[in-house]
C-alpha cells in the first residue's frame, strides 16, 4: 500500500543546503502497524510530514518516490494530493493544545474531512456521523463535545478529537506523530488502546512516530529506527527488542525504564 | 559599532532630512517673501522664478510651502512635546502610586481616550479659540491621555522590579526612583510613541487648520494653504498638490523612521 | 447575558462620565451665556432675567442633572446664535455622517480583508512588495488630502461625480449614495492601508500555528485554509483595531465632510465652534462620544463572537 523508495529531505532555507533524511525506505501493507523511533532531531517527523505530504514545497528540496497506492506524493498534482489527504491518508499529530482550530467548534472541526470528501452526503447525515466517530473515540456525552470549544476539552480529550476527525473518513493509512508526548502516562496508554482498537476494528494502516520504546512495544508489529536521518535498523518487534544489533538501539532500549515523562519536541 | 539598518529606516531617513533641510532653510531664506503679492503673478504657474507656482494673491508657493512646514513641525513639535511632558508626569506618579488617585485619573483617562484625539482637540480649540499656540495646547491635551496610559503601565510593570527594590534598600526616594530609575527604563516604549504621537500630530495640525480653526493668518500653514487651493483646484491644481505633497513628504518619512527603529 | 449587562452598565456609566467632562469644559469657559445670546448692549436688568430664565444660577450639579435630563429627553438646549432648538440642527444631519461612517466602514472591510490575505498568501512576491510600499505611503497622506485629489481626479478630470453637487438624502436616496460614495473613499483610504498592513501581519504569523497543518492535513487547499480557517483567528487582532479606526473615523469624517461640501454633523461642528455657540458644540461632542461608546460596546461584542476563549468572565 505505502512504498516509501530512497527518500531524501534538504532544507535550503540556509546558506548550506543541509539534509534531514537519507535513503530512506519503508513498505506497509494495509492494515499493518509500523513504529518509526529515534530521538528528536533524528528526522522521524519530517520523514512522517513528507508521507502525509505536508511539507511545503518551495524551501525544501525532495528526491526519492512516495508511493501511495501507486501515487507518487512527491511528483503527483495537487488536486489530487488534496484528494488523498484526510480521505485515504489522515494524520494526527503531538499537541492537540494547539492542532484544532481555537475558534471552531469541535463539531465542526470533526466533520470537515467529511465535508470536503463526501461532498453527497447531506448535513444531518455527516453530524451523526461525527457524533458516532466521538462516541467510537470513547467520549461520553458526544452531543456536549460536538458544541464545544476546544480551550473547554482537556488535553486527552482534545486528542481522541482529533483521532476522531482523522478516522471520520476511514482512511487506509493514519499517520501518528508523537501523539502521546504531551500527555501524562494514563491517558497515554488509553490513547495507545485506542489505537489498538481502531486498528483492529477497521484495519487501518498505522505509522506511529515515537521516541518512546516502550509504546512503540506494545502497539506496533513492526519498528524502524531512524538516527541522525538515516535507518538504522528494522525489523519485527521480537528482532528488535529480543536482539538490538545497533548500539544506538540498545541504548533505545536501555533508556525505557526512565523515560517516561520526558518531553522531546 | 557600525550596524547596517534596514530599508525603512534608511528610507525614512533621508526623507525625514529632506524634510528637516527645507525647514531649516525655511526659517532664513526662502526664495520669494511668502507675504509679498504680487498681483502680476496670481494663480501662476510652475516656472523658474516660482518654482511651485504662486496662489491666488500671486505669493510664492514654494516659499509658502517651505514656511507653513516649519509651521506644522514646530506645532507638532509643541504639541508632543505638552502632552509627553503632562503624560509622563501623570503616568509616572499614577502608576508608581496606585492607590485612589491612580484611580480616579485613569478613570478619566478611560473617558477621554474614547474620544478621537482631534475632536478632542476641537474641544478645546473652541474653548480657547484658534491660533499658533492654542492648538498647541488643545491638541497637546488631547494627546496626554495616551501617553499617560503608556507611561503608567510601564511605571507598573518596573515598580516590582529587582532594581527598583535594590535602590529602595539603598535609600533612594521616590522622586529619585522615579525620575533617576525608572524614567530612564521607559525610554524605548516611550519613543515609539512619541513618534506615532508626532506623526498624528502633524496630521491633526493639519486637519485643524484646513478646518480654519487651527493656524491663523499671517502665519503660513500647510493645512490652510490646502484648502484655499481647493477653489482653485480645476485651474490651477498644483497649488493643492505641492503643499500636500509637502505634508505627505513629512508623515511617511517620519512613520517609516520610526518603524524602521522598531524593527532593528 | 451577564457580561452583556455589566458591559451595558459599563457604557451608561462612562457615558455620564463624559457628559459630565463636556459639561464642566463648557461651564467653567469665561464668558456669560446670557450676555452670548442677547448681545453685549443688553442692560443688566434682561441679562439678569434671562440668567434667571436659563436656570444659570442654579449650582453646577443642579444645572447639570437638568441638563442631562433634557438631553435624555431629547432636548438638546437652544443654539446661541440661531435661537432654534439644537435637536431640529442635528437631527437630520446625523444620517448623513452615519452614512459615510458605514460606507467607508464596508469599503475598509471589503477591500483590506481579501488584500491583506492576497498579500500574506504570496509574500515576498511582486504584487506583496507593491501592495506593502503603496500601504506604506497611503497611510501618510490626510484624508482630506486625498478627499481633494479624489475630487481632482474622479471629480474634475474623469467627470464620475459633480464636486460640490451634494444630494441630499431626503430627496434621493440613490444619488445620494453615489455622491457619498467619493468621500468615503476618501475617509476609508488610509484606514484600508493600515488595515491591510495588519491583517497581512496577523494572517502570516497564524499560518505558523500547528492548527494549519491540521486544516492541510484533511484535503484543504491553500484558499480554504486561509478563508476558513487563518481568517477568522486572523480578524481577532483586526477586530480591536477597526473599533479605534472607527472612532478615528468620526473625528476624518468631519474633515472630509468639508472637502466634499457635505452639509453633515462636522458642517455645523464647525460653523458652532466659529460662532461660539456653545450648546451645539456641546451636543454634537457628546453625540458623537456616544457614538464612539457605543461602537466601542459593538466591537466588545464581535469581539465574544469571534474569539470564543473570551466569554463571561
Amino acid at each position: 500500500m505505502l512504498d516509501v523508495i530512497d527518500l531524501n529531505l534538504e532544507f535550503h532555507d540556509h546558506l548550506v543546503p543541509e539534509t534531514v533524511v537519507y535513503d530512506f525506505d519503508l513498505h506497509m501493507d494495509p492494515g499493518q502497524i509500523v513504529g518509526l523511533v529515534g530521538e528528536s532531531g533524528s528526522g522521524k517527523s519530517m520523514t512522517a510530514l513528507a508521507i502525509a505530504g505536508l511539507l511545503s514545497r518551495h524551501d525544501m528540496q525532495k528526491r526519492g518516490q512516495i508511493l501511495f497506492e501507486g501515487t507518487d506524493i512527491l511528483t503527483c498534482r495537487r488536486s489530487e494530493l488534496r484528494d488523498l489527504q484526510g480521505d485515504d491518508i489522515a494524520v494526527i499529530f503531538q499537541e492537540p493544545m494547539t492542532c484544532l482550530n481555537p475558534v471552531y467548534r469541535i463539531g465542526r472541526q470533526v466533520e470537515e474531512a467529511l465535508r470536503i470528501h463526501r461532498r453527497e452526503l447531506s448535513k444531518e447525515q455527516i453530524r451523526q456521523r461525527a457524533l458516532q466517530m466521538l462516541r467510537e473515540v470513547e467520549l461520553e456525552d458526544a452531543e456536549q463535545i460536538y458544541r464545544a470549544y476546544p480551550h473547554q476539552l482537556s488535553g486527552g480529550m482534545r486528542q481522541r478529537v482529533m483521532i476522531a476527525a482523522a478516522m471520520i473518513c476511514d482512511p487506509k493509512l493514519l499517520i501518528a506523530d508523537e501523539p502521546t508526548t504531551a500527555l501524562d502516562v494514563t491517558v497515554q496508554a488509553q490513547i495507545i488502546k485506542l489505537l489498538k482498537k481502531i486498528n483492529a476494528e477497521k484495519n487501518t494502516a498505522i505509522l506511529f512516530i515515537s521516541h518512546d520504546l516502550s509504546l512503540v512495544r506494545q502497539l506496533c508489529q513492526r519498528v524502524v529506527v531512524m538516527q541522525g536521518g538515516r535507518i538504522v535498523e528494522s525489523g519485527t518487534v521480537e528482532e528488535i527488542y529480543e536482539r538490538p544489533c545497533q548500539a544506538y538501539t540498545q541504548k533505545l532500549i536501555a533508556a525505557i525504564p526512565r523515560c517516561e515523562k520526558r518531553r522531546v519536541g | 559599532m557600525k550596524k547596517k539598518r534596514n530599508l525603512k529606516y534608511r528610507i525614512g531617513m533621508i526623507l525625514t532630512g529632506i524634510t528637516v533641510l527645507f525647514v531649516l532653510l525655511g526659517f532664513v531664506w526662502t526664495p520669494c517673501d511668502p507675504e509679498t503679492m504680487d498681483k502680476g503673478a496670481k494663480l501662476a504657474g510652475v516656472s523658474l522664478s516660482h518654482l511651485m507656482g504662486c496662489d491666488q494673491f500671486g505669493r510664492d508657493i514654494f516659499s509658502r510651502v517651505l514656511k507653513g512646514s516649519g509651521t506644522t513641525l514646530l506645532v507638532a513639535l509643541g504639541t508632543v512635546s505638552f502632552g509627553t511632558f503632562f503624560g509622563v508626569l501623570i503616568g509616572a506618579f499614577t502608576g508608581y502610586f496606585g492607590g485612589i488617585v491612580d484611580e480616579i485619573f485613569m478613570r478619566v483617562n478611560d473617558v477621554l481616550f474614547a474620544f478621537p484625539s482631534i475632536l478632542l482637540g476641537l474641544m478645546f480649540i473652541s474653548l480657547l479659540g484658534s491660533g499658533k499656540y492654542n492648538v498647541i495646547i488643545a491638541l497637546g491635551i488631547a494627546f496626554i491621555p495616551s501617553f499617560a496610559r503608556i507611561v503608567r503601565s510601564e511605571f507598573i510593570r518596573c515598580k516590582n522590579m529587582d532594581y527598583v527594590q535594590s535602590a529602595r534598600l539603598a535609600g533612594a526616594r521616590d522622586l529619585r526612583i522615579i525620575f533617576l530609575h525608572i524614567l530612564p527604563n521607559t525610554t524605548t516604549v516611550l519613543v515609539s510613541s512619541i513618534m506615532i504621537g508626532f506623526n498624528n500630530a502633524v496630521l491633526a495640525e493639519a486637519g485643524m487648520s484646513y478646518l480654519g480653526i487651527g493656524v491663523q493668518p499671517p502665519d503660513a500653514s500647510l493645512g490652510r494653504m490646502l484648502s484655499e487651493a481647493q477653489t482653485y483646484l480645476f485651474s490651477s491644481p498644483g497649488y493643492a498638490i505641492f503643499p500636500g505633497l509637502a505634508l505627505i513628504l513629512m508623515v511617511l518619512g517620519f512613520s517609516l523612521l520610526s518603524e524602521g527603529l522598531k524593527e532593528d | 447575558m451577564k457580561y452583556f449587562a455589566k458591559k451595558l452598565i459599563g457604557l451608561f456609566a462612562t457615558l455620564l462620565a463624559v457628559s459630565f467632562l463636556v459639561f464642566l469644559a463648557f461651564a467653567v469657559i469665561p464668558g456669560d451665556p446670557a450676555t452670548a445670546m442677547l448681545g453685549t448692549q443688553a442692560t443688566p436688568e434682561r441679562i439678569e432675567a434671562l440668567r434667571e430664565e436659563m436656570g444659570l444660577n442654579e449650582p453646577l450639579l443642579v444645572r447639570y442633572a437638568a441638563w442631562v435630563a433634557d438631553f435624555v429627553r431629547g432636548d438638546f438646549g437652544i443654539s446661541y446664535s440661531y435661537r432654534i432648538p439644537v435637536t431640529n440642527m442635528i437631527v437630520d444631519k446625523l444620517p448623513v455622517t452615519l452614512t459615510l461612517m458605514a460606507l467607508s466602514f464596508l469599503l475598509i472591510v471589503f477591500v483590506s480583508i481579501p488584500l491583506g490575505i492576497t498579500c500574506a498568501r504570496y509574500r515576498g512576491g511582486v504584487l506583496d512588495h507593491c501592495i506593502v510600499a503603496a500601504n506604506q505611503v497611503v497611510m501618510a497622506i490626510p484624508a482630506f488630502f486625498s478627499g481633494i485629489l479624489i475630487t481632482l481626479v474622479f471629480g474634475l478630470l474623469l467627470h464620475l461625480f459633480t464636486p460640490g453637487g451634494y444630494v441630499s438624502y431626503q430627496k434621493d436616496w440613490g444619488r445620494f449614495l453615489g455622491y457619498m460614495l467619493f468621500p468615503s473613499i476618501a475617509v476609508a483610504l488610509p484606514k484600508i492601508a493600515m488595515t491591510t498592513k495588519l491583517l497581512r501581519a496577523s494572517v502570516l504569523s497564524e499560518t505558523r500555528l500547528d492548527y494549519v497543518r491540521t486544516a492541510y492535513s484533511r484535503g484543504n487547499g491553500t484558499r480554504a485554509v486561509l478563508y476558513r480557517h487563518v481568517l477568522k483567528n486572523a480578524l481577532i487582532p483586526v477586530v480591536t483595531f477597526l473599533g479605534m479606526a472607527l472612532a478615528d473615523m468620526v473625528a476624518g469624517s468631519i474633515i472630509v465632510e468639508q472637502v466634499f461640501n457635505i452639509p453633515g454633523l462636522g458642517r455645523i461642528l464647525l460653523t458652532s465652534i466659529s460662532n461660539r455657540d456653545y450648546p451645539v458644540v456641546q451636543a454634537i461632542i457628546v453625540c458623537i462620544a456616544f457614538l464612539v461608546l457605543t461602537i466601542n460596546f459593538l466591537v466588545d461584542l464581535v469581539y465574544q463572537m469571534v474569539d470564543p476563549r473570551i466569554t463571561i468572565e
